[in-house]
């Protein structure tokens, strides 16, 4: 049974810290984005520009992983999740709570990016289901991914989290078609693209703004569905709250 | 009632070592335990097994028939960890609100939760600072106070005064003593201060090496020691006590000091002491404290290499 409560006060106490840092909270939702964003549109050849704007869009759901893996090494090497250990908390409340606190903390951002999408023209207001559908899944699979990432590594050091998550995020980021459509890629990557989340993210955010990634949606949704199916399973059956210590 | 039931309980740890080594006690309505030892005894790996957060490696811990896991599940614990950090962008208020969350309690139950808490831990002044400007002795008194919230049944305090002045530790023993008599939870205390606490305390767990080595009521552990009182005699300069009626334990300097273990030795002594006034410049009579008894168990148990039950 979970608990409403539990979840929302374990989602605030993650989430304060980045909402009452207002000038970082502004930096991150909006300046980080842009600082991406605009050197990219000037030096993108014009046919990419569109690309390098949903690339922008995703960048920011990365944010869910590297925050929710870095989080809990945090938590742990400053020993503060010693107190939540001791309350009435099951694991899945736990994650819950981890999965809206990333939500408060990122998807603001990828709204701000996404009126930038719009005023640029780049997306039509019949494609904001579809674009939704997309910020959703990522931030649902990203958050996922970068938990069970530091539960696994968490018998490790707090340094060995950190290369894993941000070498993860380069990968989620710049060796998925993320930022360019997949026919740029090597053909030998683009099967390993194809195993990749950010991939179909991207894939399904695209679509909402007209542009083409050269992937399936029916693979798009067939990938995201089972992914998202597998990870909870993961989280939910095989790690344990206490594995955090 | 509350009943805690530790039977053969082993923890060794995956780097090899034995943290605990056979422990079993039962406690049934106790209001306040005193769990002691020397560092690394096992007393924190002791308390973290009975609240569930790791596992023995061998053993059985049952909280009222639940196992800790379950027990925690439903609320029964309030913890104090030796070692913990607080998140700290949070203020006082903020954060005991968000744990009486968690501990289960509804928003409006919360609220009033927090502020009975903050008035019991005296943290008025500070209830809306954040916790990062607070000194260490308010931090770790609101590490103190996150404990009691909700009411548990069972509170393990881990080291709950380390770091407070005495004034504020004599204050602080006085909640943790309101609290336990009027809830009717059990206090498992892990401290060093035990002459503190020696009043309130209704049974002592030594732990040494691992071992559990005593498990009695603070005047069972002070009679381990051996003796009732201590007379402590200053002489005047290059004098000495010729014949005293009891054998001499100690002599530094000019104080000799005598253990006497009868109120009729502590009579002959003192009639004795009257009549050698002219070498005595002054003396006194005291009682052994917990924590001395504590120290000459464990002198007794290192010289006999340790691990036997007293």
């Amino acid at each position: 049974m979970v608990s409403v409560y539990r979840v929302y006060a374990i989602s605030m106490i993650y989430a304060l810290w980045i909402l009452r840092n207002k000038l970082f909270y502004f930096y991150l939702t909006v300046l980080f984005p842009l600082t991406i964003l605009v050197p990219f549109l000037i030096i993108a050849p014009a046919r990419l520009e569109p690309f390098i704007a949903v690339g922008t869009v995703i960048l920011t759901l990365i944010y869910c992983f590297s925050t929710a893996s870095q989080d809990l090494a945090l938590d742990r090497l400053l020993k503060r999740i010693a107190i939540l250990l001791t309350k009435p908390i099951t694991p899945l409340e736990y994650f819950l709570g981890i999965l809206l606190s990333n939500a408060m903390q990122t998807l603001p951002a990828a709204v701000i990016v996404t009126a930038v999408l719009w005023a640029a023209r780049l997306i039509k207001i019949e494609s904001v289901a579809l674009l939704l559908l997309g910020l959703v899944a990522g931030w649902y699979i990203l958050t996922t991914m970068g938990y069970i990432t530091a539960l696994i590594l968490l018998s490790r050091d707090y340094n060995t989290v950190i290369i894993v998550s941000n070498s993860t995020a380069f990968i989620l980021t710049f060796v998925a078609p993320v930022y360019y459509p997949l026919e740029l890629l090597p053909e030998q990557l683009i099967i390993l693209a194809y195993l990749i989340p950010t991939t179909h993210t991207a894939n399904i955010v695209g679509k909402a703004c007209s542009i083409e990634y050269g992937v399936p949606l029916t693979i798009t949704y067939t990938y995201l569905l089972t992914l998202a199916l597998l990870l909870t399973a993961i989280t939910l059956k095989s790690l344990k709250l206490k594995d955090i210590y | 009632m509350v009943e805690i039931h530790c039977e053969d309980l082993w923890k060794i740890y995956s780097s090899g070592t034995v943290a605990l080594r056979g422990v079993s006690f039962t406690l049934v309505d106790e209001p306040l335990v005193i769990l002691a030892g020397p560092n690394g005894s096992g007393k924190t790996t002791l308390v973290r097994i009975i609240d569930g957060e790791i596992s023995p490696s061998r053993g059985l811990v049952l909280i009222n028939g639940l196992s800790p896991y379950v027990a925690r599940a439903r609320g029964f614990f309030g913890v104090m960890p030796q070692e913990a950090m607080l998140h700290e962008y949070l203020s006082v208020r903020e954060y005991l609100y968000y744990l009486a969350l968690i501990q289960g309690l509804s928003r409006h139950e919360a609220k009033r939760e927090v502020n009975r808490i903050i008035d019991d831990f005296m943290l008025q002044e500070h209830a809306s600072a954040k916790i990062e400007y607070l000194s260490g002795g308010l931090k770790r008194r609101v590490l103190l106070a996150q404990a009691f919230l909700g009411s548990p049944r069972v509170l393990l305090l881990d080291e709950p005064t380390v770091g407070l002045d005495p004034e504020m530790r004599v204050k602080l023993w006085d909640v943790v003593v309101k609290y336990a008599r009027e809830r009717g939870s059990t206090i498992i205390l892990v401290t060093h201060y035990i002459d503190e606490v020696k009043d309130i305390a209704s049974r002592v767990l030594l732990l040494y090496k691992g071992q559990l080595v005593f498990n009695g009521n603070p005047r069972e552990l002070l009679s381990k020691i051996g003796y009732k009182y201590r007379v402590q005699v200053r002489l005047r300069a290059s004098k000495a006590l010729e014949t005293p009626p009891l054998r001499l334990h100690y002599r530094s300097g000019d104080i000799v000091e005598f253990y006497v273990v009868s109120d009729e030795e502590l009579i002959k002594l003192l009639s004795y002491l009257a009549s050698a006034r002219d070498q005595i410049l002054e003396f006194s009579v005291d009682r052994p404290s917990l924590e001395e008894s504590y120290l000459a168990l464990i002198r007794l148990l290192e010289g006999s290499g340790g691990g036997q039950r007293l």
